[in-house]
């Protein structure tokens, strides 16, 4: 087994390939790709809008929008393959086996109802038999769990400020506790500092609770700050793979070391930013063999020929180049 | 003969903030053939200091090759501050000298004097935009105390000519408000913007509209600020239909007047080329749809730089691009600015990317100037506690840095009813009773690097 894939693992993927039908053809959304989450770790999935790694968090969950199809690959959580389980079953483990947090925290919640009725509701829908009162006040614990005063359980949404409305919903991802926690683009549409909190927040979840954890973001900088393992995709697939440590300090795919790269750090002197030139294909119709030859700086005949495969390069860090 | 901008005064005078009403710049980008226009400094018999635009056709004679040299030269305004000048300025009789007229003899054009800051293209002084609430017909009538939005409050910035000036803080900290009133865009509530030596302050629309050519902006979204039922061409020519182009004529005056079908298309080619959407012919017929976020990018950009500007507000141009095209648009607009000479301000809610390419970084919180200073000085040694915290609240790519480290709490509160004394008290983990109390003045602490903040006062 080439990933480091462990019989331990809370969750394991193994080549899932997801597609888009459209008209013209299939969209080759997520195309074979691996990894796993243990207990109480949290994995980081970086890559530019169009990688396909809010696909990935749909395909987990099974709630891929209409033409979205799962068409090869398993994904095993607690020992129960994903892909096969009925619907019925399927709903069990939403919310109370994996939840997640979507993008948007401006959206995300609905206006009309209370915040604490929103999150009871999760809580009435997993659980059978839960009294008002519990309910309430598991409502109040969640609240306080993530730094809500939890008398604000009465407000309605547009009562709280954009980070309030992230907060409300990681307690609400938390109401049926979750063993696995998916951040879809937490904090992305917030400011710095509001940012920095959420941030701060799900670390400090993820020690208490001792959760797993995906969190999918465009922003390397922000993974690297939580995640243990990180996984860099581009064009549907994963070309890197391994512990955040080692992929920060030695990035081996030219991608990575690009858009490592293309981050203006805070520290260090004043540069010209640079940038990988070309863009993202399109996922209709591939580019043959490595997909990010067009790109590539250092392209070479067999990349235009063969697909490089995802093999460890060190112990607990993979690359998919022909270049090692 | 024209007039062109000028300062005078000793070089010790002229340190960054001057106060004064700034000169007058004639419409300066003239596309004429015959001529070529330069900015320049010169150096009067007395020593003083006088800078602006100046054609070369009205200099009497070339000293060493490179300067020009007037024989007549006369300055309205004060010495010391910045002023307006007639070069060779045919003056017939007494009453066609404008009170307050200095006249000076032989003027020369010295060379590049890096210890002279150029004059500014744009000066804020105690800019305010307040956007009155909206309320009902008793409290109108029962309460006498006016409620306002206070998005801009007392900010004042001189921005230099070629300089890149980023403007940081989180949303609602009134940057975006800031741009669109520099712009006139937005009518401001109080206080005074020069631009390019004139008080735009209270012009009309219609007095703009010749400025306008020399002001443009960048939007955040090239999805929505580019009409999709318009082609490439369409999008980047509308500016110079709109505006026309400025001949030079005999005399020397200038004179506006339409531009013809193809010239619009050179220059639009050209322009096309120059932000890298080679080879021009394949866009111009393109419709936004058909471009990706990058390409649109790149044609909202084109479409500032076309009227060749001497000032651009780019408003998050790159917060919507992939973080991996990011650095090329980024890359491509500096370009342009270095290349055109023109001014930019530069809105950002990432103070690392400001660092990178900013000259000079203000931070903005609450509608206020916290902390002003040279972008690399900001950043790595900020002044201001809001500054400090924004500066570690930025992520670092780097899983072995320290991950515990402190967050400030709290959000950016209501700018309805900021908070009395210094706006950021109720987050500043240094709060003290005279933070409460009173409000703390811009002042320079070291160098070109302004804070407001008791604890440096």
């Amino acid at each position: 087994m080439p990933l480091g894939l462990s019989l331990l693992a809370l969750l394991e993927v193994q080549g899932l390939t997801t597609h888009y039908r459209i008209l013209r053809g299939w969209v080759r959304a997520v195309e074979n790709i691996s990894f796993s989450v243990e207990q109480g770790e949290a994995l980081g999935i970086a890559g530019e809008s169009g990688s396909g790694k809010s696909t990935v968090a749909l395909s987990l969950l099974r709630i891929l929008p209409q033409g979205g199809y799962i068409r090869k690959g398993k994904i095993t959580f607690q020992g129960k393959d994903l892909t096969s389980l009925p619907e019925n079953e399927m709903r069990k483990i939403r919310w109370k086996g994996i939840s997640i947090v979507f993008q948007g925290a401006m959206n995300a919640m609905n206006p009309v109802y209370k915040v604490g009725d929103q999150i009871a509701e999760a809580i009435k829908l997993h659980e059978k038999g839960v009294t008002e009162a519990d309910v309430k006040e598991r409502v109040a614990k969640l609240l306080e769990t993530v730094g809500i005063e939890p008398s604000r359980a009465n407000n309605y949404p547009h009562e709280f400020s954009g980070g309030m409305r992230q907060r409300a919903l990681i307690a609400m991802a938390l109401a049926a506790n979750p063993l696995m926690l998916i951040g879809d683009e937490p904090g992305t549409a917030l400011d710095v500092i509001v940012q920095a909190q959420t941030l701060k927040l799900l670390r400090d979840l993820k020690d208490r609770l001792g959760l797993a954890m995906i969190l999918i973001s465009h922003d390397l900088s922000i993974i690297a700050e939580t995640c243990e393992k990180v996984a860099i995709m581009y064009a549907g697939k994963i070309v890197e793979y391994g512990d955040a440590v080692s992929i920060f300090k030695n990035p081996l795919h030219p991608y990575t070391q690009g858009l490592i790269k293309a981050f203006p750090s805070i520290k260090g002197a004043r540069v010209r930013l640079s940038s990988i030139p070309g863009q993202p294909p399109d996922l209709l119709h591939p580019p043959p063999a490595c997909r990010f030859n067009p790109r590539c700086p250092y392209v070479m005949d067999v990349c235009k020929k063969e697909e490089p495969l995802l093999e460890d390069h060190e112990k607990g860090h993979s690359v998919a180049c022909h270049l090692y | 003969m024209e007039p062109f901008s000028v300062r005078t005064g000793n070089s010790s005078d002229l340190d960054n903030m001057p106060k004064g009403p700034v000169a007058d710049l004639p419409p300066k980008k003239a596309e004429s053939k015959k001529e070529k226009k330069r900015y320049v400094r010169f150096r009067t018999e007395e020593g003083a200091i006088v800078e602006g635009t100046v054609s070369e056709k009205n200099a009497s004679s070339k000293v060493n090759g490179l300067g020009l040299k007037f024989n007549k030269c006369y300055f309205v305004g004060e010495i010391g501050r910045v002023g307006r000048l007639w070069v060779n300025r045919a003056v017939r009789n007494d009453d066609d000298i404008p009170a307050g007229l200095q006249r000076f003899e032989k003027i020369e054009e010295v060379e590049d004097d890096s210890k002279i800051p150029p004059a500014p293209v744009m000066s804020v002084e105690n800019l305010r935009k307040w956007y009155p609430l909206k309320r009902g017909f008793f409290e109108t009538v029962f309460s006498k105390d006016e409620m306002n939005v206070k998005a801009v409050d007392d900010v004042s910035f001189n921005l230099s000519k070629g300089e890149i000036f980023a403007l940081a803080g989180e949303s609602g900290s009134g940057k975006t408000t800031l741009g669109k009133v520099v712009l006139r865009l937005v009518t401001p509530s109080g206080g005074r913007i020069f631009f390019l030596g004139q008080d735009i302050t209270k012009l009309s629309d219609k007095e703009m509209k010749p400025l306008r050519r020399e002001m443009q902006i960048v939007f955040q979204d090239p999805f929505e600020s580019l009409d999709p039922r318009m082609t490439i061409k369409e999008i980047v020519a509308e500016p110079l239909r709109v505006q026309g182009t400025v001949d030079m004529d005999e005399s020397g005056r200038s004179r506006t007047r339409k531009m013809g079908e193809r010239e619009v298309e050179e220059r639009v080619k050209k322009m096309l080329s120059e932000v890298e959407l080679v080879p021009p012919e394949e866009f111009l017929y393109r419709f936004p749809h058909e471009m990706s976020g990058g390409q649109r990018q790149r044609v909202a950009v084109a479409r500032a730089f076309v009227m060749n500007p001497s000032f651009i507000v780019a408003d998050e141009p790159v917060s919507m691009l992939d973080v991996s095209i990011r650095a090329e648009i980024v890359n491509l607009m500096v370009d342009l600015v270095k290349k055109s000479q023109a001014s930019i301000i530069f809105i950002s809610h990432d103070i690392a990317l400001a660092k990178h390419i900013a000259d000079r970084i203000a931070v903005l919180y609450l509608g206020k100037m916290m902390e002003l200073g040279a972008a690399e000085t900001l950043v790595d040694q900020p002044l201001h506690p809001y500054t400090q915290a924004l500066v570690s609240a930025v992520p670092v790519p780097d899983p072995e840095s320290k991950r515990t480290k402190d967050v400030i709490s709290g959000e950016i509160p209501s700018p309805v009813d900021p908070p009395s004394g210094c706006r950021f008290h109720t987050r500043c983990p240094y709060a003290h009773e005279r933070c409460v109390m009173e409000e703390p003045a811009l002042v320079e602490v070291e160098k070109s690097h302004y804070v407001a903040c008791h604890l440096y006062s």
